[in-house]
């Protein structure tokens, strides 16, 4: 386990150094952020509920989803298709841990820097310029592990994707495909609630929901009391289900092993 | 038993052909053909703790794919490999343990992170105990000189320091065994020459077994007693550097410079057991075969025609050596 939380420490500290890209990060998402704000003022007018919402959480969930998108939310890293490509992978399959392990703990400790930073920093613009909600300890606190239970889930739907570099060379373009699918259904690009009924019936039974939309629905009060247990248990049913995959994936990679290079 | 042993090892690599021409990415993700590719095909050897043994070929040949499947992991497509009684695929993380492994254009180091860094992250990777962590640093430091960038984020490191570097983390867990693939491809020669005295060192000094692959000939020269030499996948030679010398190596050269007043049938003379004759203005180079002719016998000869005022025997360069055997592709020279 001390391997585990030495790696994670170490990719933490590795993502400290790239401030510049911090600051690009928040401004993009701080921008797309108050754009669908812009439209939801326009969209709802004068007030009123849209499938249960008001405009001041859609605003809170325009901001939520952007601060979680480099925490697993919305978009998936291509890390391990890129040390497949490159040969590299050679030296992180000739030592003695977990494939899946170390990379677990090293998308964990980039991600755990980007929400301290990079998601509290988004959200701060949220706030301050268009209210955002401020949730109070009882929603935050079942929200925190929320996420923290979805950046495993996300982190192991990826290795899954990014373990097919294992049998094709072009996996990134599955990436993207994947990447569109699941900013759709996860809710990251818009609540599920305005999802006509067959599509959010879909949304529903796919893992992309406990993704994001599940903790943001914990922060808005929206999922409230036993609720809250219940969606704990559906993210830990994804997580068991998507970590079997990923290490019988990983099984299987390493015994069909081609490494890129002579 | 020896250390590692490789018997009748094959790996066939299935390359998907690919189709030019306008429509050619859909027709290769549509009909799929399988060419293949023959990296490996059928070697065997067999290795004593303590070697030092240099793999060489041509590029191509199938030293990477040999490495990649005594390391572990490359599975081979036939035949058996045994390193320290296991097989290294099966107990993949119980023989990486042992083992260090330096892929020369690739680093095992955190690219942005201070080199101590990637070090103390070894630490824990292998359940080095501190004291013989701390212990091993300090020597490597010493030897390899890596005081001076301990704290400098790898990326901003020049190749020779991270070629040191690297050294230095894949011998942290005093491994029985270090593969190196290509330990000084890019370095100058000072660089070079630091690294060759580490191994030598940590080759004699703690008996560990060395088998490197390097395109560098001198690199085996000064450091390998024994090469074994693969081309197209298949082994064409396993000996002493000498004997490959002695087998391949038969043509010397004499290179003579001769006074004025050159015979006028200078052109056509040819000694007995002289291969060739290529002559520039005074001076002559006759190239001869060991086994025909001596030096000594063929200097007589020349003395007696021409009036030397200055000679040379040229050894064949391994080098020379190995380019004669990858370009004719078998040993039968």
């Amino acid at each position: 386990m001390r391997l585990y939380f030495e790696i994670g420490l170490r990719a933490f500290r590795r993502a400290t150094i790239y401030r510049s890209a911090y600051i690009a990060g928040i401004l993009t998402n701080a921008f797309f952020g108050t754009l669908i704000c812009f439209m939801y003022q326009a969209l709802y007018g004068s007030g009123g509920n849209v499938a249960g919402m008001s405009l001041h959480d859609a605003i809170t969930y325009v901001w939520l989803t952007q601060s979680l998108i480099s925490v697993g939310g919305g978009w998936m890293s291509t890390d391990i298709i890129q040390t497949i490509r490159t040969g590299e992978i050679a030296n992180d399959m000739a030592r003695p841990w977990s494939f899946f392990g170390y990379w677990l703990s090293r998308s964990f400790g980039e991600r755990l820097l980007n929400l301290i930073l990079r998601g509290t920093l988004t959200y701060l613009i949220g706030v301050l310029y268009f209210r955002a909600a401020i949730p109070s300890l009882e929603q935050f606190t079942p929200f925190l592990i929320a996420v923290l239970l979805s950046m495993v889930l996300s982190f192991s739907f990826g290795f899954i994707i990014n373990m097919i570099a294992f049998w094709t060379i072009d996996a990134t373009s599955m990436v993207w495909l994947v990447n569109t699918i699941m900013m759709f259904f996860s809710g990251f690009l818009l609540p599920l609630a305005f999802f006509p009924a067959p599509l959010a019936a879909i949304a529903r039974l796919l893992p992309f929901q406990a993704i994001t939309s599940l903790p943001v629905l914990i922060f808005l009060g929206k999922i409230e009391d036993i609720a809250i247990l219940n969606s704990f248990l559906l993210q830990l049913f994804w997580i068991v289900l998507l970590v079997s995959v990923s290490l019988m994936i990983q099984r299987a990679a390493m015994r069909k092993l081609v490494i890129q290079g002579g | 038993m020896a250390l590692i042993e490789v018997e009748n090892v094959a790996k066939t690599f299935r390359v998907a052909k690919r189709y030019e021409g306008r429509f050619g990415a859909i027709r290769s993700l549509l009909a799929r053909e399988y060419r293949e590719v023959h990296a490996v095909d059928k070697v065997s050897f067999q290795l004593e703790a303590g070697e030092m043994v240099g793999y060489i070929g041509p590029n191509g040949a199938g030293k990477s794919t040999t490495i990649k499947m005594l390391t572990g992991i490359l599975v081979p497509s036939s035949g058996r490999i045994m390193v320290a009684g296991r097989v290294p695929y099966q107990e993949r993380v119980a023989h990486v343990r042992k083992i260090g492994v330096v892929f020369g254009q690739r680093s095992q180091l955190w690219w942005d992170l201070p080199t101590i860094e990637s070090f103390e992250l070894l630490r824990h990777i292998y359940k080095i105990p501190f004291e013989r962590w701390r212990e091993n640093l300090d020597t490597f430091s010493d030897i390899l000189e890596l005081g001076p960038f301990l704290h400098t984020p790898v990326r901003q490191l020049s190749l020779g320091q991270r070629m040191r570097a690297d050294l230095a983390a894949a011998l942290l867990h005093d491994p029985n065994i270090l593969f190196l693939d290509e330990p000084t491809i890019g370095l100058d020669v000072v660089a070079k020459d630091r690294i060759r005295q580490f191994l030598q060192r940590i080759n004699k000094e703690r008996g560990t077994t060395v088998i490197l692959t390097t395109h560098d000939l001198e690199d085996i020269e000064r450091l390998c007693q024994r090469v074994i030499l693969i081309d197209h996948g298949t082994l064409i030679y396993d000996g002493a550097l000498e004997e490959l010398r002695n087998r391949f190596g038969r043509e010397r050269t004499v290179v003579i410079d001769i006074e004025n007043g050159l015979p006028d049938n200078a052109h056509d003379w040819r000694p007995i057991g002289v291969n060739s004759v290529r002559r520039e203005g005074r001076r002559f180079w006759f190239s001869f075969d060991r086994h025909a002719t001596t030096a000594a016998a063929l200097i007589g000869e020349i003395a007696q025609r021409y009036q030397i005022r200055d000679l040379t025997v040229e050894e064949p360069k391994i080098e020379t050596i190995v380019r004669q055997i990858y370009e004719s592709g078998s040993v039968t020279v």
